[in-house]
């Protein structure tokens, strides 16, 4: 009939210790009364909660009567069975740092590092996998999707036509919208044309956000119809920037392309929704105008109805979908609607895995660096093993040692939180400015706030108690009467080896596994740098355009103007050859399917699908493509003559192995497309149409001349030697000579566009050299650590064994096998890891095998060396030892 | 100097102490005499950091009585109340005597 134990244990730690057992005597007393009246289970409650409240009432006695936490930690002598630390301990600990500087610059440093990259990868990590919109109610914020069933694959966007069925008939979500971004030119009345971006929205994504404008108002219904006066709604950067805050800015007009549009509101300070918007006009669509399924697609936005959770969403999507598929079989048929949180949308399921594997490597890291201090703690420990035993005799407790030590871990784990910190906010802020051109969506916020620094204390508690419990209680668990009599040799007596041996395997092998995996990355990014691209990708500069259905209403018109472009283009002083596509090569263009002529195909999704990109005939000339069999586009390929297309090799040898294609036709669509029937006339090379990854290379080139072309790109190659960037300005000149209100974007030499593509292929493999090399650096000082530590400890014996005959190379051998062998079992945990790790690794590696030999054997290699190495130096010591002095040796 | 005026719970666990005797009085004992009295709920807790700071201020002494069986053979802290003490809690009570004075009939018709 004792009251709960914890509720004793409690009362005793809490109580001051003078006290302890006349309340405990009562607690007793009082639980045996309740016991007798209210039953066993009952009263062990109320007892408890009693115990709770009496614990914190003297607690709190004990601090108001003698001051602060501090000095009572100070002043109040421990009990008998109580860990507690004060001041002093900490004191101490800083002197430590001081007294050994080889180990708090490894161990302080390698938890400096290993805490760094924890703290900026949670940043990073936390900031991407659940990103909040900063919005009122945020998390019910959602987006919403076709599927097409037939691929099994979303289509991310949606037609008008989808959003005003789902606007007429959707209960579940509110304030149902939609956006689209576009680029104009920015026409300031002095000062630089400039494209910008825009968002055109409907007016419903301001009633959903919930966000008042700072000044005015935000876009409304009533702009969005027809003779509408052209308005716009500022974010507060371009009111700053371009108004200098002008605080009369309602009214006044902002020439967007040809269209002035005034001002009649200003958003505050960091809104920018729906993704990293700056400005706001409205989205003026008439449906009737469209057919269905055509016109520009639109990202789609909601608000869950209040009371409605997602599921319930999505059916009622479901039901809406059925009904248009039964409506609109042509272009309806197979298509579902997917509704999901609206961050979800813009972070896939690659990267999450990735990050997740990125989690797993730096926890690695961090594993690491709390093994080898605590291996640096343990060598200490065995080193200050007198120190503890004299304390011991002395009449401290076992607690109190450990206590001691644990703060003088809590102290190297605080400085090195410390730096760590610095380093990851570092980090950071080179990751925000590498990925600003990506234009993240602003509520990503990539940053080392409150709680990324509540992590990094908490992982420097956890890597105290990990690196420091384990050397404390083996320190303090020791015979003082054995140490102390242990004369000769002071510190040998502590047993650490199976410890320091099984952390230097860990060691080795998550090394293994992170090295591996660096490995993987750092051949994916030689591969992309080493790619045969098969067309020049220097001396190129790029640019795309965009033309306005308003100023070029017909496939006519827009001819002309590419007609017009390319001339101009080509007059560019310095460009030696320019041309105009829709697709440039080395990035992805799209691929529809199409048909081949004779082939029969009974259902639409049994046609093929292939690349298609429509050029200029300059695109040949400008690339150094020449035709493997047949020809190359010309100028006499021009609208009204025969359709014709060119077809690279992949496509030749797949669509028509072991014939000729040269005569054959194709068509883009399926059974029942207008398009006209194209003759093949011509092989060329593969121009990676599927991007830098080029999986399926199969793709044909169009006459851009014979097709209907609104964005294309500008491609104009500069001679050997010269900037291809300098051009920027003619080309820019070239685009305004055909029309004054074009802007043209994307900027960039063509290099720079296919890494625009791959940029996290560097990304990642920078992080993973990063972690690798880390993990190696650890490893190899942790070898050597204990090495040396293992032959210190061992050097009477060695001087025994050379006294009575034993040669160098015996001395050698013997202490080389210690650590050869942890090598090989390190290596071995290693191999396995590498091969889970390489498996997660898997979509983001270039044409690298997760299995990669060369990979796996050169990581083996360089692991081994530096074991060897690690082992050989506290080796060729010991063998070099004078027998006299190590018999002295104390 | 006039002994400082003890706060309203320190007065009651004063004059509880006093009905007690120095050889019966101790925190539950306490706790369970102002309880039954007044009628109201008391809490352990307090009586604890009531009596130490009454200790504190010299008013009682405590001192461990012997094991007892009833309580896992662990002693009770038993509470004397010192000369200053009975001053302490003399002042008090007549002060609020004092200041009841003649408010009887108000104070009845109140209540």
């Amino acid at each position: 009939m004792t009251p709960p134990r914890w509720a004793r244990w409690l009362l005793r730690w809490l109580a001051p210790p003078d006290r302890a057992e006349d309340v405990l005597g009562d607690l007793e007393e009082v639980h045996r009364g309740r016991v007798g009246r209210r039953g066993r289970m009952l009263a062990s409650f109320l007892t408890g909660l009693e115990a709770l409240d009496i614990g914190v009432a003297l607690l709190g006695e004990r601090i108001w009567r003698r001051g602060t936490i501090g000095e009572r930690m100070a002043s109040v002598e421990p009990g008998p069975n109580r860990p507690s630390v004060s001041w002093l301990d900490f004191k101490l600990g800083l002197r430590m740092l001081v007294k050994y500087p080889g180990l708090t610059l490894v161990g302080g440093l390698g938890m400096a590092v290993a805490i760094a990259i924890a703290a900026g990868s949670f940043g990073v990590i936390y900031s991407l996998m659940d990103p909040t919109l900063p919005l009122d109610e945020g998390a019910r914020v959602v987006t919403i999707q076709n599927w097409d069933a037939a691929i099994s694959n979303p289509n991310r966007r949606s037609h008008l036509h989808g959003l005003m069925r789902w606007r007429e008939e959707l209960e579940s979500v509110e304030d149902l919208g939609g956006f689209r971004t576009v680029r104009r030119n920015l026409v300031p009345p002095d000062g630089e044309v400039e494209p910008i971006r825009i968002a055109e929205m409907t007016a419903s994504g301001f009633r959903l956000a919930r966000v008042p404008p700072f000044l005015g108002r935000p876009l409304v219904e009533e702009d969005e119809r027809e003779g509408a006066p052209p308005v716009v709604v500022i974010g507060y950067d371009v009111w700053q920037n371009r108004f200098a805050g002008d605080p009369r800015i309602l009214g006044r007009t902002l020439q967007l392309g040809d269209t002035r549009h005034m001002v009649v509101g200003v958003m505050p300070e960091g809104f920018a929704f729906p993704i990293a918007e700056e400005i706001w006009v409205p989205l003026r669509m008439d449906p009737a105008d469209l057919e269905r399924g055509e016109g520009t697609t639109l990202e789609v936005f909601g608000r869950l109805a209040p009371g409605v959770s997602m599921d319930q969403a999505a059916a009622e999507f479901t039901t809406i979908a059925r009904r248009l598929a039964l409506e609109y079989p042509e272009t309806n048929e197979g298509v579902g609607a997917v509704i999901k949180p609206y961050t979800e949308e813009f972070i896939g399921e690659e990267p999450v895995a990735l990050l997740y594997t990125m989690l797993g490597a730096v926890f690695a890291v961090l594993l690491i660096a709390c093994a080898n201090v605590a291996n640096l703690l343990l060598a200490r420990a065995a080193a200050r093993s007198k120190e503890v035993a004299v304390r011991s005799a002395l009449g401290a407790s076992r607690w109190r040692v450990v206590g001691q030590m644990l703060a003088e871990t809590f102290v190297m784990a605080l400085v090195g939180a410390a730096i760590g910190l610095g380093i990851a906010w570092a980090g950071v802020s080179m990751f925000n400015r590498a990925i600003v051109d990506t234009q993240p969506p602003y509520w990503i916020d990539i940053r080392i706030d409150p709680l990324a620094v509540a992590f990094v204390l908490g992982l420097a508690l956890l890597a105290t108690l990990m690196a420091g419990i384990i050397p404390a209680v083996k320190a303090s668990g020791s015979n003082a009467g054995d140490i102390l009599k242990d004369e000769s040799r002071g510190s040998s007596s502590l047993r650490l080896g199976r410890i320091t041996k099984g952390l230097v395997v860990a060691e080795i092998a998550l090394s293994c596994g992170l090295l591996v995996a660096a490995g993987l990355m750092v051949k994916s990014v030689v591969q992309l740098r080493t790619i045969d691209y098969q067309f020049p990708t220097e001396n190129i500069f790029t640019a795309r355009v965009g033309l306005f259905e308003a100023q070029y209403p017909d496939s006519l018109a827009r001819r002309r103007f590419y007609q017009d472009l390319v001339e101009r283009l080509r007059a560019i002083p310095g460009a030696e050859a320019a041309a105009v596509t829709t697709n440039l090569p080395g990035t992805f263009s799209g691929s529809p399917r199409f048909a081949v002529d004779g082939e029969n195909y009974e259902r639409d999704v049994d046609y093929p699908r292939a690349h298609v990109a429509n050029v200029t005939p300059e695109f040949f000339e400008t690339f150094h493509v020449d035709a493997l069999e047949g020809r190359v586009l010309t100028r006499q390929d021009a609208h009204g003559n025969l359709p014709v297309a060119v077809v690279n090799r992949t496509f030749a040898s797949r669509f028509f192995p072991n014939e000729s294609p040269l005569g054959r036709r194709i068509r883009i669509g399926t059974a029942d497309s207008e398009r006209p029937w194209r003759t093949i006339v011509g092989v060329v090379p593969d121009l990676h149409m599927d991007g830098v990854e080029n999986e399926e290379p199969e793709g044909f080139y169009l006459p851009l001349y014979q097709s209907d072309t609104r964005f294309a790109s500008m491609a104009v190659r500069v001679r050997d030697g010269r900037d291809a960037m300098a051009v920027a300005p003619e080309v820019r000149d070239a685009v305004l000579g055909v029309d004054q209100d074009l802007p043209i974007y994307w900027v960039r030499t063509l290099e720079e566009t296919i890494a625009g593509n791959t940029w996290f292929y560097y990304v990642f493999g920078t992080l993973f050299m990063v972690f690798g090399g880390v993990a190696l650096f650890l490893a190899t000082i942790g070898l050597y650590g204990v090495m040396a530590f293992a032959v210190s400890r061992r050097t009477s014996e060695l001087g025994v064994r050379m006294a009575l005959g034993a040669q160098t190379r015996d001395v050698l051998r013997l202490v080389l096998r210690q650590g050869l062998l942890q090598l090989a079992i390190g290596l071995v945990l290693g191999l396995v890891l590498a091969a889970g790790l390489a498996n997660m690794l898997q979509i983001i590696l270039f044409d690298v095998e997760p299995r990669d030999p060369m990979i796996f054997l050169g990581i083996i290699g360089v692991l081994t060396a530096t074991g060897l190495l690690a082992s050989l130096i506290p080796a060729q010591r010991a063998s070099r030892i004078d027998p006299l002095v190590a018999l002295r040796y104390e | 100097m006039p002994p400082e005026p003890l706060a309203e719970f320190e007065l009651l666990v004063m004059l509880a102490a006093l009905r007690l005797g120095s050889d019966e009085a101790y925190t539950v004992s306490i706790a369970d005499d102002i309880r039954q009295r007044t009628g109201r709920s008391v809490r352990r807790a307090n009586v604890y950091t009531t009596l130490q700071r009454l200790e504190a201020k010299g008013l009682v002494s405590t001192h461990l009585g012997d094991p007892r069986p009833e309580r896992g053979g662990r002693p009770r802290r038993l509470v004397a109340v010192e000369a200053e003490g009975v001053a302490a809690v003399r002042a008090t009570t007549a002060a609020i005597e004092a200041m009841v004075g003649d408010l009887g009939d108000v104070l009845g018709e109140a209540g």
